[in-house]
C-alpha cells in the first residue's frame, strides 16, 4: 500500500513535470534568435551589435558567453544564427 | 679577344639576371601563395584576442591621481566544436613596475548539451561579481564593490584551481543553471604583523596542500521566460590550514546568495538593472598569535564568522528622446562588510557609490563616481575600453 502511495505520486509528478517542461519548452523555443539576444546579453553587459565581429568570431565569442552566462544550448545556438546573418 | 670578353661578360650578365629574375619570382609567387594561403587559414582559425583597456583616475582632498592603468587581454580559441581555450592576463603598473597576472587559464570540453568540463585556472562562481561582472567594460562602476575583492574585506575567491563541471537548461518556463567544482584550498592567514589579514582566506597559492579538496558550486535559477530574473546560490567548503598539527583540521564553510534583475521598465521609462550579493565565511576554531603584542607568544581564538554584502541600482531612461539621455546610466551601490566579532583590528564597514557613466557605444564607458567609506572619499573618472 505504501509502496503503491509512492509510486502514484511519483507518476504524478513526473507526469506534470514532463507535461510542464514540454509546454513551456516549447515557448522558450519558439523565440527568436534576436529575443534571445536581448534576453540573455543584458543580463550582464549592453546588447552587441552583430557588426561587432564576423562569422567566425561570432561563433568563438558566443562559445565563452555560453561559458560565462551558462546560457542552454537552444538559446547558444538561436543567437549564435542570428549574429552571424548580420556579418 | 677584347671582343670574345665582352661576349662573355654579356652572356654572364644575362644569366645573372635571368637567375635573379626566376628567385624574384619564386619568392614573389612564395610571398603571394604564403599571403593567400595564410590569409585562409587565418579565416578559417577560430582564435580570438579581446579583452579590455581600463584607465582610473582618483582626487581626494590631498592627492590626485591617475592611480590605474590597465591591459587584459583574453585569448579565446576554438579548435573544433568541443573544445574552447580561453586565457586572461591582467596587466598593470605597480609604483614604476608593470604587472602581469594569469586572471585565468583553461580548456572546456562539451560533453552534451547539458554539461561541460573546464579544467585549470577558472573564475570562480562563487557569486555574480567576480565570474560575471568584474570587467570594466561591464562593472558599472570604477571599482568592485567592498566584500567582493581578496583583501581583508573580501569573502570568497576571484578564481579556483581545479575542475569544473558545468551548464544550464530550461526547466519550465525557467531556467536553471550550474556550476560545482573541486579545486585547490584556501589559505588561513595566521601571520600576526598582518593583524587585519589575520584569520582571513588567501586563494589561488599552487604550493598550498591539505587533507582534500575544496568542493564547491552555484545553482542559479532564472524563474521567468525572459531571463529578467535570475537568484543564485552558492557554497564552498574545504579545508584551509596547513599540514601543521594545529591547524590541519581548521575547515572554512562560505555561502553567498545573488540576485540579477533587468528590465525594461515602461512606467519609468527606461532600462532598470539591479545586482546584489551576499557572501558569508564561517571558519572553524583556530588560535591565533595576539597582533596586539605578537612577541608573547600569548594565542586568542574568536568565532571566525564574517559577511560582506552589495546591492547595486542602475538607471538608463532609454525611452527618453535624445541620444545623450539613452546613452547615459545613472548608478549606486551600497556595500557593506560585518567582521568577526572580538577579532583585533577588523570594524564593520560601510561603502556608499554614486557613478554616473556615459556610453559612447556597447563597450566603452566614460564612468564619473563619487564613493565614500568611512573617512575615505574619493572622487572618480574611469575610462573603459572593450575590444
Amino acid at each position: 500500500m505504501k509502496r503503491n502511495k509512492i509510486i502514484v505520486t511519483l507518476s504524478i509528478l513526473i507526469t506534470i513535470g514532463v507535461v510542464v517542461t514540454s509546454c513551456v519548452s516549447a515557448k522558450i523555443n519558439d523565440k527568436t534568435g534576436s529575443q534571445l539576444w536581448t534576453e540573455n546579453c543584458r543580463r550582464c553587459h549592453n546588447s552587441p551589435p552583430s557588426s561587432a565581429f564576423t562569422n567566425v568570431q561570432w561563433e568563438v565569442i558566443n562559445t565563452h558567453m555560453r561559458e560565462r552566462g551558462l546560457l542552454t544550448d537552444v538559446e547558444y545556438k538561436k543567437i549564435l544564427d542570428f549574429m552571424q546573418q548580420g556579418d | 679577344m677584347k671582343k670574345k670578353l665582352i661576349l662573355f661578360s654579356a652572356i654572364t650578365l644575362l644569366l645573372q639576371l635571368s637567375l635573379f629574375a626566376q628567385q624574384y619570382n619564386e619568392q614573389f609567387i612564395d610571398s603571394l601563395v604564403q599571403s593567400v594561403s595564410q590569409a585562409q587559414v587565418a579565416k578559417g582559425t577560430k582564435f580570438l584576442l579581446t579583452g579590455y583597456v581600463t584607465s582610473t583616475a582618483e582626487f581626494t582632498k590631498t592627492k590626485s591621481s591617475l592611480s590605474a592603468v590597465g591591459l587584459t587581454p583574453i585569448l579565446l580559441w576554438k579548435p573544433n566544436d568541443r573544445i574552447l581555450v580561453e586565457t586572461e592576463f591582467e596587466t598593470g603598473f605597480t609604483g614604476n613596475a608593470t604587472n602581469m597576472e594569469l586572471g585565468y587559464a583553461d580548456v572546456s570540453f562539451y560533453v552534451n548539451k547539458y554539461l561541460s568540463i573546464r579544467a585549470g585556472k577558472f573564475l570562480s562562481p562563487f557569486g555574480i561579481f567576480q565570474d560575471r561582472l568584474h570587467p570594466s567594460w561591464i562593472n558599472k562602476l570604477p571599482t568592485f564593490p567592498l566584500g567582493t575583492g581578496e583583501d581583508q574585506y573580501g569573502i570568497g575567491p576571484i578564481s579556483e584551481v581545479g575542475i569544473n563541471f558545468k551548464g544550464g537548461a530550461q526547466l519550465g518556463e525557467s531556467k536553471i543553471n550550474y556550476s560545482f567544482y573541486a579545486s585547490n584550498n584556501a589559505q588561513l592567514i595566521t601571520d600576526p604583523t598582518n593583524p587585519i589579514a589575520e584569520g582571513t582566506l588567501s586563494y589561488g597559492n599552487m604550493d598550498v596542500q591539505s587533507k582534500k579538496l575544496t568542493v564547491g558550486g552555484r545553482v542559479g535559477f532564472l524563474p521567468f521566460s525572459n531571463s529578467t530574473l535570475e537568484l543564485g546560490v552558492s557554497y564552498r567548503n574545504g579545508y584551509v590550514g596547513d599540514t601543521s598539527a594545529a591547524y590541519q583540521n581548521v575547515n572554512a564553510k562560505l555561502y553567498a546568495f545573488d540576485l540579477s534583475y533587468d528590465n525594461q521598465l515602461d512606467f519609468l521609462k527606461g532600462d532598470v538593472d539591479i545586482k546584489a550579493q551576499y557572501n558569508k565565511s564561517d571558519v572553524s576554531n583556530a588560535w591565533y598569535i595576539d597582533p596586539s603584542n605578537p612577541t608573547s607568544g600569548n594565542l586568542y581564538t574568536y568565532n571566525n564568522s564574517r559577511s560582506s554584502y552589495f546591492l547595486q541600482a542602475a538607471y538608463t531612461p532609454s525611452m527618453f528622446p535624445g541620444k545623450f539621455l539613452k546613452k547615459t546610466q545613472l548608478i549606486f551601490r551600497y556595500a557593506g562588510f560585518t567582521p568577526p566579532t572580538n577579532a583585533i583590528g577588523l570594524t564593520d564597514m560601510k561603502q556608499y557609490t554614486y557613478g554616473i557613466d556615459y556610453w559612447f557605444n556597447w563597450r566603452t564607458a566614460l564612468k564619473f563616481a563619487y564613493q565614500s567609506q568611512k573617512d575615505n572619499n574619493v572622487f572618480f573618472v574611469q575610462l573603459a575600453v572593450g575590444f
